[in-house]
């Protein structure tokens, strides 16, 4: 299968006081249709970054300085704003972290869907476009939708807030949604139940999805494949069975370590030591080698994320010794 | 093993602001029952975790704990002392050996304080501690808490969340508290620095016999903390015990729904279960009966009517069920 979205060596730079800070710095990837992929990363790994450079949302003054954003053949890093724009929503939508702050306090859930449906022309009419709302929000789960379609999202809870963000996300029928932390502001239960959801919505649609999120979790029970960022690299990618069952990189490994289990809760946990480097202050050595237990001298230069076994990558020398 | 922290029939009762429509007509003012009669024991040196989802009451109930709020009805004891109405005056000479550490390091420290200031301003106000004294006790405690002499006269922006918690651990133990409660303490902190912070507290409570409340809506989190554990739903607990007796044998159908919806990384590709469906009930209108009915797949009629009671179920375990009491029809 052709990947849907081919990501080559993209780097996105956003000047700063102390100089260019490159947030992500040649990432690769690639998503199939109907393909979840989980991107796991702590703060500032660049994991938001990148997909956000995808959907061409980086606001100046940061900008992509390199790299090919293939989309069904597409570069999207060369296309005009309004290619682009046309193409957003359309072909890949977004649904955010927090939905109160992403949907717009001044007008009722209903009129953001339509808005969002007539403006891709996807409607004849105003009438069509709210009878296609209606079928969103229903689709999404949320009970008497063509009564709650006038409600503003005040008037929602979170679990149905981010629901009806997922709804406006999926009104323009897009093959890619990328999420981001779309769990992280729910309870559990609720959380649970939005995860149901986009993968329910990926098994029917074939829709493929980027599942970014802080919560390894999450991707062993819901995404096929992985990819670990740390200081906006890739470090690891995988199936994530695999990954999770055998890392091959000391920063999965680490943080799998600093996890706390449920079945074993007295295993002492392994913190990372150290914190993570200053972005704008990097050299071009392997950037987790401050905090790492397998650093060696040769860490200091340039280290390429490669193969490591059929589907598996690791941005580590010494990746075979991890274990 | 003695409690230092007794609850009995706590409550705690909130007054919204009326519409207009509202004093107009002279209805009463909504009432939301944030804790709805509580008992609680902490024995001295245990960590009770609290597991909830957001408005449960959970941080509510700590607060009142530790007076911070008055509750509306019940009884509060700390170490045999009926705290439940003393005066802001009463309560100075105990707040040295109760305090707090909150969740969000960015809101809970002020900008405008170096660390020097931020950790010695108890000293100063509980031990009337100033200058070279109290700067070596802070020293003491910055170094407890993995921070330097360097760190003294920087203001918290100058760190990260990790370090924040840090500071704000620093600042509630300084005093040598008896008990600690911990609101979310590492919900704002990326994995590998809530490693560190959690080995820390658990350090800390070895060597100051610290007893905790440790707060969380994260259940991996509690179990790797707690001794015993107590699960809230929309102001009452539903069950309480031993850790491992709520983690591997929970009796409340809200336990097992919140135990079922942690993602686990050992179950890759795990089949989809099945999850408590619906939503948290708003605490202004909540259900009749049992809080949790509307959403539990093993309600019965008994359920929307009677409230059930807590019932013990083996040492020191219980959980307010029908099912465990004579059924729900």
């Amino acid at each position: 299968m052709t990947a849907l979205l081919s990501v080559r060596g993209l780097r996105t730079v956003f000047p700063t006081r102390r100089g260019p800070l490159a947030a992500c710095d040649g990432v690769d990837l690639d998503i199939d249709p109907g393909e979840a992929l989980g991107v796991v990363g702590e703060s500032g790994s660049g994991k938001s970054v990148t997909f956000l450079s995808v959907l061409g949302l980086v606001r100046p003054p940061g900008r992509i300085e390199a790299g090919e954003i293939l989309f069904d053949g597409t570069d999207l890093a060369r296309l005009p704003p309004a290619s682009l724009r046309a193409l957003r929503g359309r072909a890949m939508a977004l649904a955010m972290q927090d939905a109160l702050s992403a949907l717009n306090p001044a007008f009722t859930i209903g009129t953001q869907i339509v808005e969002t449906i007539l403006t891709h022309g996807l409607a004849r009419s105003a009438t069509e476009a709210r009878d296609q709302a209606v079928a969103l929000l229903r689709r999404v789960g949320i009970p008497s939708a063509e009564r709650r379609l006038d409600d503003y999202p005040h008037q929602f809870s979170g679990g149905m807030r981010q629901r009806a963000m997922i709804a406006i996300a999926l009104a323009g029928q897009p093959r890619l949604l990328v999420a981001d932390e779309p769990t992280t502001a729910l309870d559990v239960t609720i959380c649970a139940q939005v995860l149901d959801l986009i993968d329910e919505l990926r098994e029917e649609t074939g829709l493929a999805v980027a599942m970014i999120t802080h919560d390894l979790g999450v991707v062993a029970e819901r995404c096929a494949r992985v990819m670990v960022m740390y200081a906006g690299q890739v470090v690891e990618t995988g199936p994530t069975a695999e990954v999770i069952a055998a890392p091959r990189h000391p920063y999965t490994r680490g943080l799998m370590a600093s996890l706390p289990s449920l079945e074993d809760p007295d295993r002492p946990l392994h913190a990372i030591p150290g914190q993570v480097p200053d972005l704008a202050r990097v050299d071009a050595g392997c950037r987790f080698r401050n905090r790492c237990p397998l650093a060696l001298e040769a860490c200091a230069r340039p280290v390429a994320l490669r193969a490591v076994s059929p589907g598996r990558a690791s941005r580590c020398l010494r990746a075979e010794e991890v274990a | 093993m003695s409690a230092l922290i007794e609850a009995r029939g706590l409550a705690k009762t909130y007054r919204l602001a009326r519409t207009l429509a509202a004093r107009l007509t002279r209805a009463p003012a909504p009432t939301v029952r944030a804790v709805n009669g509580i008992d609680l024991d902490i024995a001295r040196g245990g960590t009770l975790g609290l597991i909830g989802e957001s408005g449960c009451g959970k941080s509510t109930l700590g607060r009142l704990l530790i007076r911070l709020h008055a509750p509306t009805a019940g009884t509060i004891r700390f170490d045999g002392q009926d705290i439940t109405a003393l005066s802001e005056d009463a309560l100075r000479p105990l707040r040295p050996r109760m305090q707090i550490v909150f969740q969000d390091p960015y809101a809970s420290l002020n900008p405008r304080r170096t660390v020097r200031e931020i950790v010695g301003l108890p000293l100063a106000l509980h031990a009337k501690l100033r200058g070279a004294e109290a700067e070596a006790r802070v020293l003491q405690m910055l170094d407890r808490v993995g921070l330097v002499r360097a760190h003294l006269d920087r203001y918290p922006h100058q760190f990260s969340g990790g370090q924040r918690q840090r500071i704000g651990i620093a600042r509630a133990l300084i005093l040598k508290p008896e008990f600690v409660v911990c609101d979310e303490p590492v919900s704002a902190l990326d994995v590998s620095v809530q490693a560190q912070v959690l080995g820390l507290l658990r350090d800390l409570r070895a060597e100051m016999g610290l007893t905790l409340l440790f707060v969380s809506h994260d259940l991996a989190v509690v179990a790797h903390l707690a001794h015993r554990i107590a699960v809230m739903y929309l102001g009452a607990i539903v069950e309480e015990g031993p850790r491992d007796a709520v983690t591997k044998r929970p009796a409340h159908p809200y336990t097992r729904a919140l135990l079922a919806a942690v993602p686990r990384l050992d179950q890759p590709g795990a089949a989809r279960k099945r999850h408590v469906g619906g939503e948290l009930p708003s605490p202004l209108a909540p259900p009749p009966g049992c809080p949790f009915h509307p959403r539990c797949p093993e309600a019965g009629p008994r359920c929307a009517r009677e409230v059930p009671r807590s019932a013990p179920l083996e040492a020191g375990h219980r959980a307010a069920c029908h099912l465990l009491d004579g059924g729900v029809a």
